[in-house]
């Protein structure tokens, strides 16, 4: 049954009920839509019908007889509606749908699964290039990271192309428009426009070549200091061409010593509007650049900063191998390498493991601070311990034997995690219980599924003795070994250590009695699954949590609570843990999922171990569920996935390492924290950030999310896009023209049905062009109307300003990317 | 067939065996179903509740400062707030005349409350008129039992109502609106204004929070004059967008859901204009409520406006910095500082809420508005070698509004029906109740360095949630499980002295 509320032309709420509609799981051709209503007025009807995932097209047939033959009407369908003339006689109808292929939705899933959301390239690469290695190819390469050549923490860094535009609006005294700097160097200059009064995309340019694609001198002049000026190719912003203005040394107002170019002048009344473009090339510091007219009242004159190039990824690298990166920059790199790498889906299994094993940057910060207060370095030290989690991680996703047991080592071995859940303050006399009670409730079995508080109560027992003190290089390893004498002169670093005084020796009991619940099923039901931790006395005592640690990693608890995250995090947020009946014939297909997941855990991979990572991520990804509607589009990006997502989305390769869009990292920061106070390796609690969409999304969370994409879209130098976020944002940047002209054929660059169509996408490829009937429409009438948003008030087939075309598509595109669809992953 | 999913995350472990009719329906029902289901008259009787919390343990002994007990001074040497000498002031701290004297910003003695035992710290001053309306509570000895020293911990459990429970992730506030069956029919319900959502108001559903009002918007995309005038253009195309699901998608509903409710609410703010600050001090009429200048107090500005002009129910903000281990200061210092600041919040909301012209109800809200504040712990009764305190147990709660019974509570000499003794702690625990003047009997428990619990802090909340908002009974017991308890938690009438638990008072009937 579908419950519509919503009919066009109304708003309202939507929260109805929604089990009944979503579409089978395990279905990857759902039926054809059902007609919901007919109803007739004067002669037209109008034939309503159910929703449909990924459809292309749909088409109506009628017949006057229920045994048929169906014909094809003809006839608008806007949106879930048919509307045409009735013929008369009753008729009965029936909906066919082109559904999207379902290589092309697989291709939408795993660029949105396995990557951080599809780059235009990424889409040729996979689904519409001439050697698209389809979806499986990119599933099967991704599940190999080590075999794909990533050279992310060694490239250089990209060439700055970002334009920047300059308005300045006043009088002027005489007719002659002066461009100059204040001092030594070279700036381009591009889309240069005068107009009169205050509209720039509506007044006339008064000046001529002002893309300088035509020769410079006349109408311009450039004398004096200004005289070597020329018009380049190397850089433009519109066209080919654009003006270097270069400079031996500083100019000034009047025809002596500038580029100018005389335009008709008025009056000393006239209100004129100046605009243009440009991109520092080489000047020195404190260097202003000029544009304007004779008077006081239209002036433009900017600081030109010299290029300033991100910090490179390789001195980012550098620093974190060397323990002198602060927080910042291991989120820049962890950012940056979500946006660009190649590897995407071993930077999406970082990011899960490292939230799954939650630990805290700024409890290690306040443990050196509170223990160590001679240090300088806290900071650096703090986020070494992110750093060497996160690494070693990653070095078992690219090695086809990883395991989950090899993870939760790295895990229950981190200083990082001793401090954060306080086992370095945990001993015989005063056991801390913190670490026992997550590593059951969070990090293998999940909560209260399979163990009990006394389980909890003799893990504390174990649990006692380690520390984390600093160790000459050569005992780094030796969890035994004595700490250096002095921690501020010696050389060394923080590892752990085992006090063999502070441990509590006796024998610890866990899983006593229990066996594996009866739902498991076999080979599971009915084993038991104890544990005892004999008593041992000195460095003995050090067995007990590596016994524990390879106790967990494999029981079907475990098995269980992994595997259901990892399909929230791959297919849909609706599995459960603790509650699958695996004997029950008419088991979920969530269910089955989970137990083919754990029959694949318990077979053994390559090296003959259980568990392995790449075999349980090959289950989910052979799913029926995965491979179709019951994944696609069915979950909402976390607010690191949303950021990065964006600028993935418009970030094509414009040729060597340029690109139409990116950012350097470090300014995906401020964003997510304002998206809902998601902080990457500094976060409070141990539950890790949430993977479900409730727990990310409300009015405020979704409005910072919508300014993000705004602000992405926004050409640097705008007002705005300063205001908004100033230093912490302004790095984020994207080019939708330059883009569009690069996949596009020019004669579509002013076809506003084109231009939709192309951004939509990139931005929905798993919907279906006919189920993109309203956006496609909102983005068409955006394209052909001016700012104040009346429509056809100015036609995208006829926008020729370079300013206003940057300005419409750019505001277009940061309008499709607020809709809540763009929120989907 | 489609996946009929047990949604246990909707149901946390507390609520299972009780709740199952009202909470399960509350998941997928349509509002009018869901009102239908749900009982009293939260967020129907126009009442509103105004929270803040301060983050890092206020030391409640210094805030309502228990002046005439013997062991404060000794207690304090450095710390204590000192009497005025004046001959005329000096008697008036042990005379219960029923009025707190009224000082000006100079005034570095304690202000004598009027009540015989208690005095308020002179930087809380402002507040001393708005309570001499009967306007204030100052509840003292509020707490939990065993109450966590732990920052994080302690704040979790006050937030989610439910100590050393870790089955209930929501908050108090959230569980009273998810009982008013409102969700979904209102676009505001619940509103923070801080840097990230508190958990007091977290649940399963969205609640709104603003980290700074003034970015609620679209920002607009224009550039031909670098500035924003398509924002407009914008908000009419997304909205064009919305009109309809073309699929129903796990999470659509929830995105679309909230992508309708942002366009509502951004009309409901735009109209708030949390840029205007005309809002000034009848008694100063060129000085302004809200010193906009501070983060904490265009919060504070934020969070009043909108329970003044809004359908929101509960709105609410924190305020930092009361972790004083080291040289906290006594008359001035850094928790005077803070403490000025609660006492104009006081000042200021009495006076913004009370004022036709400031909402656009044009009438006095001041009877519907409850100012509650809430802070994880108090701290030790003797001060720590650095001039601070540190994390110890009960503090004071603040509840102002105009329908509250105006009073000191839990700090006064005299004796209490239910614990049937004067509020003293003995000075070492043997529950033989003494009077002060004869065996030294101190409200301090001055040997275990901090102040015990007279009053639970969830007996406050509860009645403010039943007989301020409107709960039943019913819901209360689900929205503070204690309360369905209470033959081991006490929090409605108490238990007196003779008992083996702590004694505490109950519910104090201040609204």
């Amino acid at each position: 049954m579908v419950m519509d509320p919503c009919h066009p032309g109304t708003r309202c709420l939507l929260f109805f009920l929604a089990t009944s509609l979503a579409v089978a799981a395990a279905d990857i051709t759902p039926a054809p839509p059902r007609v919901a209503g007919v109803t007739v007025s004067n002669g037209q009807q109008t034939v309503t019908f159910e929703p449909y995932p990924a459809a292309d097209a749909f088409r109506l047939l009628s017949s006057s007889n229920i045994a048929g033959p169906f014909t094809p009407r003809s006839g608008a369908i806007p949106g879930l509606e048919w509307r045409g003339p009735t013929n008369g006689n009753t008729e009965f109808h029936r909906v066919e749908v082109t559904p999207m292929t379902s290589n092309a939705l697989l291709s939408s899933i795993v660029l949105n699964r396995l990557a951080y959301g599809p780059t235009p390239d990424e889409i040729e690469r996979v689904l519409t290039g001439p050697s698209a290695i389809g979806p499986q190819g990119y599933i099967d390469e991704q599940l190999a990271p080590e075999s794909i050549n990533e050279t992310i923490d060694f490239d250089v860094p990209d060439t700055n192309i970002n334009w920047v535009q300059v308005t300045a609006t006043g009088t002027a005294t005489s007719t002659n428009l002066y461009m100059y700097l204040s001092g030594a160097g070279s700036v381009y200059i591009d889309d240069v426009r005068l107009v009169r009064g205050t509209n720039l995309s509506t007044g006339q340019n008064l000046l001529s070549n002002e893309g300088f694609e035509d020769v410079l001198t006349p109408p311009w002049s450039a004398v004096g200091n200004y005289a070597t000026s020329l018009i380049t190719n190397v850089v433009s912003h519109s066209g080919n061409n654009c003006l270097q203005l270069i400079a031996t040394g500083g100019g000034s107002i009047g025809v002596t010593n500038s580029v100018f170019q005389s335009f008709q002048h008025t009056n000393n009344n006239t209100t004129y509007t100046l605009s243009f473009w440009y991109l520092p090339d080489r000047v020195g510091s404190n260097v202003n650049l000029t544009v304007r007219l004779s008077g006081s009242l239209t002036i433009a004159t900017v600081p030109v900063r010299p290029p300033t190039p991100p910090v490179p990824p390789s001195t980012i690298y550098a620093r974190l191998t060397n323990s002198m990166a602060t927080l910042d920059d291991l989120r820049a790199w962890h950012s940056y390498r979500a946006v660009r790498s190649r590897t995407q889906l071993l930077e999406i299994l970082a990011q899960f493991w490292d939230n799954h094993f939650n630990t805290q940057y700024g409890k290690s910060r306040q443990w050196f601070s509170d223990n160590y207060g001679a240090l300088t370095n806290e900071s650096e030290l703090a986020t070494d311990f992110e750093f060497r989690e996160t690494s070693k991680w990653r070095q078992v996703l690219m090695n086809p034997n990883g395991t989950f047991f090899d993870l939760l080592k790295i895990s229950s071995e981190s200083p990082g995690m001793m401090i954060y859940l306080d086992s370095v303050l945990s001993s015989r006399t005063t056991p801390n219980e913190n670490y026992p009670r997550e590593l059951l409730e969070l990090f293998t079995m999940g909560s209260d599924n399979g163990y009990t508080q006394n389980d909890i109560n003799e893990l504390s027992k174990a649990w006692t003795g380690v520390r984390v003190v600093k160790k000459s290089p050569a005992n780094a390893n030796n969890i035994f070994a004595p700490a250096v004498a002095s921690y501020t002169n010696d050389v060394g670093t923080f590892v752990l250590h085992f006090s063999t005084n502070s441990h509590n020796t006796t024998v610890k009991r866990l899983f006593t009695n229990n066996v594996v619940a009866d739902r498991f099923g076999a080979p599971y039901a009915g084993q038991t699954y104890s544990l005892i931790l004999s008593n041992g006395t000195g460095t003995n005592g050090w067995r007990d949590m590596p016994a524990v640690i390879a106790h967990l990693a494999n029981l079907p608890y475990t098995q269980e609570f992994i595997s259901v995250k990892l399909c929230q995090l791959f297919v849909h947020e609706n599995f459960e843990f603790g509650v699958y009946n695996y004997t029950d014939p008419n088991l979920s297909p969530e269910g089955r999922l989970i137990r083919d997941c754990m029959t694949t855990w318990r077979t053994a991979g390559p090296d003959g171990r259980q568990g392995n990572l790449r075999a349980i991520l090959q289950t989910i990804f052979n799913s029926a569920m995965f491979r179709g509607h019951g994944s696609s589009q069915q979950k909402v990006k976390s607010p690191f996935e949303f950021a990065v997502s964006a600028v993935r989305a418009l970030r094509a390769n414009v040729g060597g390492t340029n690109y139409t869009a990116d950012t350097d990292g470090y300014d995906i920061r401020t964003p997510i924290n304002r998206m809902g106070n998601m902080n990457l390796f500094d976060r409070e609690e141990p539950d890790g950030y949430p993977e479900t969409g409730r727990l990310w999304l409300n009015t405020a969370n979704l409005c910072e999310r919508m300014r993000f994409a705004q602000h992405l879209c926004m050409a640097p130098g705008s007002s705005l896009k300063d205001d908004d976020y100033g230093g912490s944002g302004d790095d984020n940047t994207a080019n939708p023209v330059l883009l569009l002209k690069l996949k596009m054929p020019s004669q579509s660059w002013n076809d506003a049905g084109a231009v939709a169509d192309f951004f939509l996408g990139l931005l929905f490829p798993g919907e279906g062009r006919a189920n993109l009937d309203l956006e496609r429409r909102a983005a068409i009438e955006f394209l052909n109307s001016n700012d104040a948003g009346v429509a056809n008030s100015s036609l995208f087939s006829s926008l020729t300003d370079p300013t206003a075309y940057d300005g419409r598509v750019r505001s277009m595109v940061g309008m499709l990317m607020s809709l809540p669809r763009f929120q989907e992953q | 067939m489609a996946n009929i999913i047990t949604r246990r995350h909707f149901l946390s472990a507390g609520f299972r065996a009780t709740a199952l009719t009202a909470f399960a329906a509350l998941g997928n029902v349509p509002g009018f179903v869901q009102r239908a289901l749900a009982e009293g008259n939260i967020g129907l009787n126009g009442k509103k509740v105004l929270f803040i919390f301060f983050r890092g343990g206020n030391d409640g002994i210094n805030n309502v400062i228990p002046i005439e007990d013997p062991a404060y001074f000794a207690a304090r040497p450095t710390l204590g707030i000192q009497k005025d000498p004046d001959p005329l002031v000096l008697p008036r701290y042990s005379t219960a005349s029923g009025v707190c004297d009224v000082v000006g910003p100079t005034y570095q003695y304690a202000i004598p409350l009027g009540n015989g035992f208690a005095a308020l710290h002179p930087a809380l001053h402002e507040l001393a008129p708005i309570y001499n309306d009967g306007d204030v509570a100052l509840i003292h000895r509020v707490a939990y039992p065993r109450q966590s020293r732990s920052h994080f911990d302690s704040e979790k459990y006050w937030e989610n109502g439910s100590p050393y429970s870790n089955a209930l992730k929501e908050g108090i506030f959230y569980r009273a609106m998810a009982e008013s069956g409102l969700n979904g029919q209102r676009a505001l319900m619940a509103v923070s204004v801080q840097s990230n959502m508190p958990l007091i108001i977290r649940g399963e559903y969205p609640m709104t929070n603003l980290g700074d009002p003034t970015r609620y918007n679209l920002i607009g995309v224009n550039y031909t004059s670098g500035t924003s005038n398509d924002r407009v253009k914008q908000i009419t195309a997304s909205e064009q967008a919305m009109l309809r699901l073309y699929a129903e998608k796990d999470n659509r509903t929830l995105v679309y859901g909230l992508g309708k409710q942002f366009h509502e609410t951004l009309d409901i703010f735009q109209a708030i204009n949390f840029s205007n600050n005309e809002f000034y001090d009848p008694n100063a009429p060129t000085t302004r409520l809200f010193n906009v200048n501070d983060g904490y107090y265009r919060n504070l500005k934020a969070a009043a406006q909108i329970l003044a002009n809004t359908e929101a129910i509960v709105a609410g903000t924190q305020l930092g910095g009361f972790d004083t281990h080291t040289a906290q200061g006594g008359a001035v210092g850094g928790h005077a500082n803070l403490l000025r600041r609660i006492g104009h919040t006081i000042y200021a909301l009495k006076h913004f809420f009370s004022n036709p012209a400031y909402n656009n109800q044009n009438r006095n809200l001041w009877n519907d508005i409850v100012v509650v504040t809430l802070s994880e712990f108090g701290r030790t009764s003797i001060e720590n070698e650095s001039a601070g305190t540190d994390h110890a147990e009960a503090s004071v709660m603040y509840v102002a509004g105009g329908a509250v019974n105006g009073g000191v509570y839990a700090c006064n000499p005299s004796a209490n029906t239910v614990m049937g003794a004067p509020n003293w702690t003995p000075a070492d625990p043997g529950w033989t109740p003494t009077s002060p003047a004869t065996a030294g009997g101190s409200m301090l428990g001055a040997s275990s360095r901090y102040l015990k619990r007279a009053v639970d802090y969830r007996s406050v909340l509860g009645e403010i949630i039943r007989d301020h908002l409107g709960a039943t009974q019913a819901q209360l017991n689900r929205i503070i499980p204690a309360y369905a308890n209470e033959a081991v938690e006490h929090l409605k009438d108490g238990v007196s002295i003779g008992s083996t638990t702590t004694p505490i008072i109950g519910e104090l009937d201040i609204v």
